[in-house]
């Protein structure tokens, strides 16, 4: 062995947690290694074709099973591996939605052997690798569904960030976009609310490092939070892997009832350095505000004119209008992405930087810009040691609008016209209204935040049968968000600055083991997987309010006469966990797979100690079975999966509390803070999930049909005590029960398939039942006025208030009281997918989607209506008005209009449930147009292409108010739309070149 | 192989975390254990919290009941002033006043027994027990003074007079200790709180006795301070930046020259008169609370002049009430009124009471009291109102004892 075994000796004794005597107590692998290392070696090559259309396939996955050599096709379908010991190897080549190949080639030593692949279509992939808690596996092993966004997918969507990829490609997933501000996160619900108290957020993990999955604070002003899990920059993104419900996500322990979104960056490979260079132009437009009646647009569209009048015809001015006569803008967009990968025979690697600013549709406020680098290291010293290191920094600075329910929000004071908190200022003519929305852009709303993530994975296979890998990774967030009225505002003359420093340092250990073996000459095969996760999670926020400032300038807190700490929050939390699992198979057709988690969280009362999580699912590849006799039906894999998961309460939710105030001017004091309890423990989901795979036609069409019955047990609950006995919040308590039930399709097709066209189509499917099973006798109020409530019996969270019984009648509303009026979150989801590539150069794809089933209120038509500055009630209103002359004007005036227009002191009063609406749309998220440039066009290129695409371009909605996704209740399980700036279209063009 | 590679996964784990010392601590600094409560060094800032609930009890009862008692008029968009607005009061409406209330009222009686349990003989000596006392009382004038009912420590509904008698039971107890302390100041805080009660509860001689004793400039605040957002007093947001509550179409929109009821018409740059915040309603912004910092009474020598007047006037005394009225308005450089009847009075006295009370949370009780009056006192500002604040939704939810 020489030379080469001791320096890798020496190694092992450093990495003594996975190999410790091993090389002396077996065969070493490094025996395997160190021959053939010191032959001369050479190098296999050769192209990846569609078997069909015959054109080089990008991206195809080309690698010798249980050896570190592999790479990936490039764009024309040709691949080279280098560094190959002389020998007789089996060459697999492998890519989502086709059909796995292998292949048989000897590797003569100086020499390169070819060999090429046809790959056919494949609905249904059984063996693509899919990453589970316990490391890869195969698609057929799986019992459970699994959502993937592949690699061709990504480069073809528009999309900035994991929440775009997400929004019509996951099916049981719900993206909401929340506002139309550039820098705002998603909300992302899977398979529904599982929990009332702790969150419904996925945990996200990227590169197997657990990062951060929530939001970041509000912006004071723009109410509204950023998201960091879309510091990954699309472009960086290999594919997004969705495990929606608690029966899949067992092993990732409590917190995962939520499901788990999983994110892999591209990693280099073999081969000369290949660059990547991509820019990308493009312009925000506003879309949708609100309905057509409305022909100003709630007076951002047209801030001058004859339609700056209420109601009862009193003219306003506006004397901030911009010149253009419109609050709106095109807003410009740019983004740049530079990347190289590359590698040799045991080093691989993929850096990228990435640079984009993006401004709003609102005149000259609000955008964000920032950037990022990352870099992906993969190293293998000796044959079965494989080390990764994945590290990513993003900065990103945004700036806000004041939004939401807010007095300085710029919708709510544009839209209310005449009545905007901005009046008094000069330069209008007598008896005309003069307002200076512009005023409010006077202020710095502002966030700047740095996003770092780090992993180093190591993965020890000693032989074929075993592998180890242990990753520690650290995702470090740190947001300043700073709010600025400066001196002179309008609103506090003296100026006020509010600074929000929020730190949240995720640290994750995981160990995974695995061993396998197989018995009956392979009949019978086990996986057998062990594991342990330490997390902790580290929030820190510091929260300073400033008032008064001497003068003018730009202001610290310091410059401030007074301060106030509203915040000072320091909270560590630690779960820890193990896991063991198994699997056998029989034939490699059927798997059966039991496994369990036992968890401890520093949360858990004293009475609970450790909890344990268990699961079994099953799958069976039917089709692969002697009597499936059917030619055109493929694959067909049954499914089934039962596991629990969980939720832990928050820490010291379990002890009774004080907290410090202020009284009397300054002295120290204290109020009652938690009531505490000392029996509380985790919420438990269990999840039931049946489903199947099929496969047909040739790979021509495939469905994935999947139904599941989650039930949240020991639901921690909010549960008040009467005021009378001092304490006022809410204490948790594990008195609830919850149940989620839904079903989910996937069907995709081949539409057109022959030379020169390849026309695919995919529809997705899933319905949501929810409800509120036990309460514990009580009823819980999420936001008393987004009418929002849990019942038991009705889902969670639903709308409850008054009904209208009669809206389409010519009378004055009738109401029902404390009516069930609707589900809150949409039930149903259809997503449209459409491919199109055209004589091998052009793909068209497009995403649909429509939501429906979910309700809303439109808090702006309750608010401007009211105040009569809602055009579409102006024709309702001025009848009204008419009626002491003409008593007989309203007879035309349906029981719903009067109920919506009803005016502040008319006779019939204004209410909020008059505004509860069907938030049911259909929006086209996004239409690509990708065109390849022919090969040589651009001297020194590999490829290039361009693209043109859109985001959002077309919406389609009887809801009235600025748009069905929005929400001003970030941080809830309600949401409203209450002066919400409205999601905007997007048009994109740009240009990819590899060289 | 792999029973030594389990050895040295154990191994390199133990090592790990070994390494890694407080990887597994959990820390939340803040919040404090109620049992570290128990000692005589927190006893100081025990009593400060006392009054800190106390004062936002005091604030929020000032500033919602500025519109059950007509000394504002609501012009905004919140949703329970809205409400308020057509004269319900409901539940589900008012469950931040009740807390805020009940708070300042069981901190206060928790308070005091954690104090007698961790001072032992030193209770009644130690400086700050008048204090806790007194806020008791206060807190539970309050709730007397609103609620329809009274609940106490999660018990039944009892009748609001239940609090009052518990007040000055409170008020009792304070003034005892503050003699023997011999601190005036919250002697007269005693009296003046107790004077209040005895007139809820009908003992206008015990009152007058207690009233008399009490200086006519003197005055005990709920403590408010621009040093935290949570120590002021809340009227800075909902009527000087923002119009949700105006002067206009109250009963004191129309005085515009008494230095009591200070308030200012909003105009717009051209000098037309400015809407609140729902649009559509004239704005009178109140000047009596400049800003968040600014105190309000709990109790006042004037208001003490004034019970004096009333238990005249309930006597039959109209000279002797005017008397009194009288120097009140002398104290506040207002000239002097006449009336020679009762009918005359009556409402000399409920105005000036009114002015001097004004924006202090009280004017809503005594409308309530002066409504269910049957004699020439008989108010009707509240006929076809709601007359008192129910048990708060919450209180009706939880406890079992409130049907």
């Amino acid at each position: 062995m020489g030379i080469l075994v001791r320096i890798l000796s020496g190694a092992c004794l450093v990495a003594a947690s996975v190999t410790t005597g091993a090389a002396a107590a077996a065969p070493s692998p490094l025996d395997e290694i160190a021959a053939p290392a010191m032959q001369v070696l050479g190098t296999i090559t050769g192209q990846v074709t569609d078997s069909r259309t015959t054109a080089g396939m990008a991206s195809v996955q080309i690698y010798i099973p249980s050896t570190s050599h592999g790479t990936l096709s490039n764009s024309s379908g040709r691949f080279t591996i280098a560094g190959v010991p002389a020998g007789t190897y089996t060459v697999r080549a492998q890519l989502i939605g086709y059909a796995t190949q292998e292949q048989s080639i000897t590797v003569t030593a100086g020499q390169t052997a070819t060999v090429n692949f046809a790959l056919g279509t494949e609905a249904v992939s059984l063996d693509a690798l899919v990453v589970t808690a316990t490391g890869e596996q195969r698609a057929r092993q799986i019992g459970n569904s699994l959502t993937r966004v592949t690699s061709r997918e990504i480069e073809v969507a528009p999309a900035r960030n994991t929440q775009d990829l997400l929004m019509g490609r996951a099916p049981g997933a719900t993206v909401l976009q929340n506002s139309g501000q550039p820098g705002v996160g998603s909300t992302i619900i899977l398979r529904g609310n599982n929990s009332i108290s702790q969150g419904n957020d996925p945990i996200v993990y990227v590169d197997g490092v657990r990062i951060f999955g929530g939001s970041t604070p509000q912006h004071p002003q723009a109410r509204q939070s950023a998201s960091p899990l879309n510091d990954i920059n699309a472009a960086d993104i290999e594919r997004v892997e969705v495990i929606k419900g608690a029966a899949a996500t067992t092993l990732y322990g409590t917190e995962a009832s939520g499901g788990v979104i999983q994110i892999f960056t591209k990693r280099g490979q073999t081969g000369a350095a290949q660059w990547t260079m991509e820019a990308t132009f493009g312009a925000n437009r506003a879309g949708r505000l609100g309905t057509d009646a409305d022909p100003t647009g709630m007076w951002l569209r047209t801030c001058a004119g004859p339609n700056n009048v209420s109601s009862d015809g009193k003219p306003f001015v506006d004397v901030t209008c911009p010149e253009s006569g419109s609050w709106l803008q095109t807003g410009p967009m740019q983004q740049y992405a530079l990347s190289v990968k590359g590698g040799k025979q045991d080093i691989d690697y993929y850096v990228s930087g990435n640079f984009s600013d993006e401004q709003g549709i609102i005149k000259d406020a609000g955008g964000t810009a920032g950037g990022g680098l990352s870099a992906n290291f993969g190293f293998r010293p000796i044959e079965g040691l494989d080390l990764r290191l994945s590290t990513a920094l993003t900065r990103r600075n945004t700036d806000w609008l004041p939004s939401g329910d807010n007095g300085d929000g710029f919708l709510l004071n544009v839209s209310r016209g005449f009545g905007s908190n901005f009046t008094g200022a000069a330069g209008c003519d007598a008896g005309v209204t003069c307002v200076q929305n512009g005023r409010i852009l006077d202020m710095t709303n502002a966030s700047k935040a740095t996003h770092f993530i780090t992993g180093l994975s190591v993965e020890y296979k000693p032989g074929e049968r075993i592998s180890n890998r242990f990753t520690v990774g650290y995702d470090y967030n740190v947001s300043e968000i700073e709010s600025i009225r400066p001196f002179g505002y309008p609103r506090y003359t003296k100026g006020d600055m509010t600074d929000r420093n929020w730190r949240r340092a995720l640290l994750s250990l995981d160990y995974v083991g695995t061993l396998s073996n197989s018995f009956r000459n392979g009949t019978l095969t086990s996986a057998f997987a062990w594991g342990g996760q330490l997390f902790s999670d580290d929030a820190y926020t510091l929260s300073i309010d400033a008032f008064d400032f001497s003068g003018p300038g730009v202001p610290t807190l310091t410059s401030a006469a007074r301060r106030d700490v509203t915040n000072d929050s320091r909270l560590k939390v630690t779960n820890a966990g193990f896991f063991a699992q198994e699997t056998a198979a029989l034939n490699d057709r059927l798997f059966v797979t039991v496994g369990g988690r036992l968890d401890g969280n520093s949360a858990f009362g004293e009475g609970f100690g450790l909890q344990f999580y268990p699961k079994v699912s099953l799958s069976y590849v039917v089709s692969d079975e002697r009597f499936w006799n059917w030619e055109w039906w493929e694959v067909m894999k049954l499914r089934f999966a039962v596991g629990e998961s969980g939720k832990a309460p928050g820490a010291f939710d379990a002890v009774r509390t004080w907290t410090p105030i202020a009284g009397e001017n300054g002295q120290p004091g204290f109020t009652p803070g938690q009531v505490g309890n000392s029996e509380l423990g985790p919420e438990r989901s269990r999840e039931y999930e049946v489903g199947f795979e099929a496969g047909m036609f040739g790979g021509k069409l495939g469905v994935d049909v999947t139904y599941f019955n989650t039930t949240t047990m020991d639901a921690l609950i909010p549960v008040r005590r009467p005021p009378s006995q001092g304490f006022l919040g809410t204490q948790l308590e594990n008195v609830g029960e919850l149940l989620n039930t839904g079903f989910e399709a996937r069907v995709n097709f081949d539409i057109l398939r022959r030379k020169g066209i390849d026309w695919k189509g995919r529809v997705d499917y899933s319905t949501l039942h929810s409800e509120a099973v036990d309460l514990g006798g009580q009823e819980i109020t999420v936001q008393t006025f987004g009418r929002t409530y849990i019942k038991e019996g009705y889902p969670v969270p639903g709308l409850f208030g008054l009904k209208l019984t009669n809206p389409d009648e010519f009378a004055d509303p009738i109401w029902e009281e404390n009516a069930f009026v609707g589900y809150l979150y949409p039930t149903k989801s259809i997503g449209l997918n459409t491919s199109v590539r055209l004589m091998e150069r052009v793909l068209v794809d497009a995403v649909a989607e429509a939501k429906l089933g979910g309700h809303m209120i439109n808090a702006n038509g309750y608010q401007n209506g009211r105040r009569g500055a809602w055009f579409p009630c102006y024709e309702a209103q001025a009848k009204y008005r008419s009626l002491s002359t003409n008593p007989a004007a309203e007879a035309d005036v349906t029981a719903l209009e009067r109920a919506r227009c009803a005016l502040n002191g008319g006779r019939v009063a204004p209410t909020y449930d008059a505004w509860i609406e069907s938030t049911d749309f259909i929006k086209l998220r996004s239409v690509s147009v990708t065109y390849d440039l022919p090969q040589g066009l651009l001297p020194g290129t590999r490829t290039a292409s361009v693209q043109v695409a859109g985001r959002n371009l077309w919406t389609s909605t009887d809801y009235t108010g600025s748009d069905p996704e929005l929400n001003d209740y970030r941080g809830s399980l309600s949401r409203r739309d209450y002066y919400v700036l409205p999601t905007f279209r997007t048009f994109l063009a740009s240009v990819r070149v590899t060289f | 192989m792999s029973r030594h590679t389990m050895k040295g996964v154990a191994l390199g784990a133990a090592l790990l975390l070994a390494g890694c010392d407080g990887l597994l601590d959990v820390t939340n600094p803040g919040p404090i254990n109620d049992a570290d409560l128990n000692t005589t060094v927190a006893m100081p800032a025990l009593v400060v919290g006392m009054s800190a609930d106390l004062s936002a009890a005091v604030s929020t009862t000032a500033i919602w009941g500025s519109l059950w008692g007509d000394d504002h008029f609501h012009s905004g968009t919140l949703g329970a002033p809205t409400i308020f607005a057509r004269g319900i009061i409901a539940s589900i409406d008012i469950d931040p006043w009740w807390g805020d209330v009940q708070r300042a009222r069981w901190v206060a009686e928790n308070g005091i027994e954690r104090m007698k349990e961790v001072l032992g003989t030193g209770f009644e000596a130690y400086a700050q027990t008048p204090r806790a006392y007194l806020h008791a009382g206060y807190a539970n004038r309050i709730l007397g003074e609103n609620a329809c009912n009274a609940v106490f420590d999660g018990g039944p509904a009892e009748d609001n007079k239940v609090a009052f008698t518990r007040a000055e039971q409170h008020f009792t107890e304070a003034l005892r200790l503050a003699t023997a302390l011999n601190n005036t100041t919250l002697k007269n805080a005693a009296l003046a709180g107790r004077a209040q009660v005895r007139t809820a509860l009908g003992n206008w001689t015990g009152a007058v006795a207690d009233a008399t004793l009490v200086p006519i400039a003197y005055r005990y605040d709920a403590q408010f301070s621009l040093n935290t957002s949570r120590e002021g007093n809340g009227f800075q947001a909902v009527t000087l930046v923002r119009g949700e509550y105006t002067v206009w179409n109250t009963q004191w929109a129309n005085t515009t020259d008494d230095p009591r009821i200070p308030w200012v018409k909003v105009l717009t740059s051209k000098g037309a008169q400015a809407m609140a915040a729902n649009g559509v309603t004239p704005w009178y912004r109140q000047q009596k609370y400049l800003d968040d910092g600014a105190e309000i009474a709990l109790a006042k020598g004037t208001e003490m002049v004034l019970i004096r007047a009333e238990a005249a006037l309930r006597l039959g005394d109209v000279g002797g009430a005017m008397a009194f009225i009288n120097q009140v308005r002398t104290y506040h450089a207002l000239s002097a009124l006449t009336a020679t009847t009762l009918a005359e009075a009556w409402p000399i006295l409920q105005s000036e009471r009114g002015k001097t009370l004004w924006l202090e949370g009280r004017r809503f009780w005594d409308l309530r009291r002066w409504n269910a009056a049957t004699g020439p006192e008989k108010n009707t500002f509240l006929d076809g109102k709601d007359k008192c604040v129910p048990i708060g939704e919450y209180e009706r939810l939880t406890n079992p004892n409130i049907p």
